[in-house]
């Protein structure tokens, strides 16, 4: 569903990702773990049409973002690490907005319903999203992802900042999306909550993904001891629960 | 797509209370300034009509008398105020009200309401057009800054562009949006000054106020566009008012008053005694010029074969009057031919300020558009001249036909005879050429305005990811 291929940017001299090649299927939650700088949030720019790969493309269902960004993005749903709401709307007001903007028409019991299932109080939906604390708002970026119906979900850091019951709310959200068939790709710097939620989880540093890991064969601290061991460049190279078929090519052949 | 930015965008407007409390405020100052204007006019028309009753009725009642003292008495030319006026006075408290159209002289209007209000008076020029002019674009800038600075800043325009919104969608829709909430606070205002000056008589009244709409419609396009293009390309709404605000503060008040300033130094109008002195000279330049005077006198005499005036078969003294007042004519011509030519100069050098201010473009095509510009004034400058000269010449003609006998007076009877005077105000497409530089800088403004904007998207679209 999501798919890079010799995926690179670079800015000037910097290269903020190195020759990604990544593969996010239907069904299936892909975490990227890395250092701030490490290339997480240029991958999810790069897959959301908003910056220009320098070399490789990204494709969602299919299609190429670089060629037909538009498109793309109708298929996307995209919950950044803070979800920007309209403080003068409310939740269900934000909520059709966005939803409209894709092109999907929904009625206002509808909206509620949406809002509701995505664990926003109901009598939080009608009052102005001023009045939201960044849980809330990250389950109105829940719903309006639910409601797009997209097929694929770019998630940027979303857990960061918010309480463990919101943050146990929106992984329990993100399950059900997964169980839905929707492909979710995912950057965090939370070891456990990608373990918890991920079906693989990938290790990026210095824009390259260095390897990739099964979540369901490995437990918390045997993932945090090898991201741990890729930052400190003791762990440099693929683990052995390195799955075949991601991070091939150039990265694969680095890591050997 | 489009619709639904557009609505979301006017939505906004009235959810904000910013909006709501300029919304108002600009309503309560065209209401204030529209009944200001109003009653002006109203005052206008019932002193213009109660000059006019009493002009007439002096005339008339001044008693037997030579019609040459007749002609010094003389009567008044009032300047018929057009409706529009109320909307935009334009030069209408600083040119005059009224012109003396006596023998020998063509006067300067005089009445300028612009004397009479005192010192403090240089702040009661509060008008429907001032308001949407200069105080309309400073609220503009302050609704329509956060238009993208603020989306940008509360992280909703990177979002918006996640939906798969196209930069095309997303420009066109804000600017509609724009439009609905500027349209929100300037049409309503704009209804209620053209509304003030309803009611009008002029044949070309709907020409005029159709052009008024096309000419603020394509001001308030560019305004919009500037602010919308700032706010594109500012990484805080906060660097947006503040650039918007500069962007006010100099090309709505600065440049105006320095580009006024310039044009009098650079090309300055006479002063009053210089005028005055001026005038004098092209009133007695027959009586002056003794080899003149000598000359008609000799062909007078040899045109109707007379050794003497007295032998003429008519009053030489009326013949002559009637002469220096045609002696005259071409002098006065030169010299208010002159002032035009400085007020023209003068107006050249505002119209070129007008490419880095607006408001001038407007300022001319508006004053013109509402009949209330300098050419509508020398219009009625020119229809007071020819309406003096023929009174003049009314009287001088009796005088000189009838005047033989030592003591000649007339009366009443003679004093109805001379018309009063009617001017028809120029339509406007007569006047057109003279604004069609204004109309072209507007319409400029206005496609340079939404090409502004459209860059700055384009440029803030590749700055959302960073």
């Amino acid at each position: 569903m999501l798919k890079a291929k010799g995926l690179t940017k670079t800015f000037g001299d910097v290269t903020a990702l190195d020759q990604l090649d990544l593969d996010v299927a239907a069904g299936e939650i892909v975490c990227l773990l890395g250092a701030n700088g490490a290339g997480k949030t240029t991958t999810i720019n790069l897959f959301l049409g908003f910056l220009e790969p320098s070399a490789g493309a990204a494709f969602v269902d299919g299609a190429e973002v670089a060629k037909k960004p538009v498109e793309t993005k109708k298929r996307l749903a995209y919950i950044p690490e803070q979800v920007a709401l309209y403080p003068q709307l409310s939740g269900a007001e934000n909520l059709d907005y966005f939803l409209r903007l894709s092109g999907v028409k929904k009625s206002a019991a509808e909206l509620t319903d949406m809002l509701t299932s995505a664990g926003l109080p109901a009598d939080a939906a009608h009052r102005r999203a001023s009045s939201y604390s960044k849980g809330m708002r990250q389950k109105v970026g829940v719903a309006i992802a639910l409601a797009k119906d997209a097929r694929a979900l770019l998630l940027d850091e979303p857990l960061s900042g918010l309480d463990p019951s919101a943050a146990n709310d929106l992984c329990a959200g993100l399950r059900r999306l997964k169980d839905d068939g929707r492909a979710i790709l995912m950057a965090t710097h939370d070891v456990f909550r990608a373990k918890e939620i991920g079906s693989r989880i990938g290790i990026m540093k210095d824009g390259r993904l260095i390897d990739m890991l099964d979540a369901s064969a490995l437990d918390a601290g045997e993932i945090e001891r090898l991201y741990l061991d890729h930052m400190r460049g003791a762990g440099d190279g693929p683990s052995v629960v390195r799955l075949q078929g991601d991070g091939d090519s150039d990265n694969e052949g680095a890591a050997a | 797509m489009i619709s639904v930015i557009a609505q979301n965008e006017f939505r906004g407007f009235l959810r904000n209370g910013v909006f709501l409390s300029l919304a108002a405020a600009m309503l309560a100052l065209m209401i204030g300034a529209a009944a200001l204007s109003a009653q002006r006019m109203a005052t206008f028309d019932r002193e213009r009509a109660a000059a006019e009753a009493i002009d007439r009725e002096v005339w008339d009642g001044q008693g037997a008398r030579n019609p040459h003292s007749a002609a010094h008495f003389a009567r008044y030319a009032f300047k018929p105020i057009p409706r529009l006026a109320a909307f935009d006075p334009g030069v209408t408290d600083y040119a005059g009200l009224a012109l003396w159209m006596e023998a020998h002289n063509q006067n300067p209007a005089v009445f300028r309401r612009a004397e009479d209000l005192g010192d403090a008076g240089r702040f009661a020029d509060l008008s429907p057009a001032w308001t949407l002019q200069y105080a309309a674009p400073l609220f503009l800038f302050l609704i329509l800054f956060a238009s993208f600075a603020g989306e940008r800043e509360q992280g909703t325009l990177r979002q918006v562009a996640a939906s798969g919104v196209s930069s095309r969608a997303l420009l066109v829709g804000k600017f509609a949006g724009a439009g609905l909430g500027v349209a929100a606070i300037v049409a309503p205002a704009l209804i209620i000054g053209l509304l003030a000056a309803s009611g009008a008589a002029s044949p070309d009244a709907s020409t005029r106020m159709i052009g008024l709409i096309a000419a603020y419609s394509a001001y308030f396009i560019a305004i919009g566009g500037v602010a919308l293009g700032v706010s594109a390309l500012a990484a805080e709404k906060r660097t947006a008012l503040i650039a918007l605000v500069a962007i006010w503060t100099v090309a709505f008040v600065l440049l105006p008053r320095l580009a006024a300033g310039l044009a009098v130094t650079l090309h300055p109008t006479p002063d009053s005694t210089t005028l005055r002195n001026d005038l004098s000279e092209a009133s007695s330049a027959y009586y002056t010029n003794d080899a003149v005077k000598e000359q008609l006198k000799r062909d007078t005499l040899a045109e109707y074969g007379a050794d003497k005036v007295e032998d003429l078969p008519f009053n030489y003294g009326g013949y002559t009057l009637q002469w220096s007042e045609e002696y005259s004519h071409p002098l006065f011509e030169a010299f208010y031919g002159e002032l035009d030519a400085t007020a023209s100069r003068q107006e050249g050098v505002i119209a070129m300020a007008s490419l880095v201010s607006p408001v001038l473009a407007l300022d001319a095509l508006s004053a013109g558009l509402s009949g209330t510009d300098r050419h509508h004034h020398d219009a009625f400058r020119g229809a007071a001249e020819t309406h003096r000269r023929t009174i003049v010449k009314q009287l001088n003609d009796d005088l000189t036909n009838n005047g033989k006998a030592p003591g000649y007076t007339n009366d009443e009877t003679l004093w109805r005879e001379i018309a009063d005077f009617k001017h028809a105000p120029p339509r406007f497409a007569d006047l057109s050429g003279r604004y069609v530089l204004n109309a072209l800088i507007l319409f400029g403004y206005a496609v340079g305005g939404v090409a502004f904007a459209a860059f700055a998207l384009g440029r803030a679209q590749e700055e959302i990811a960073k």
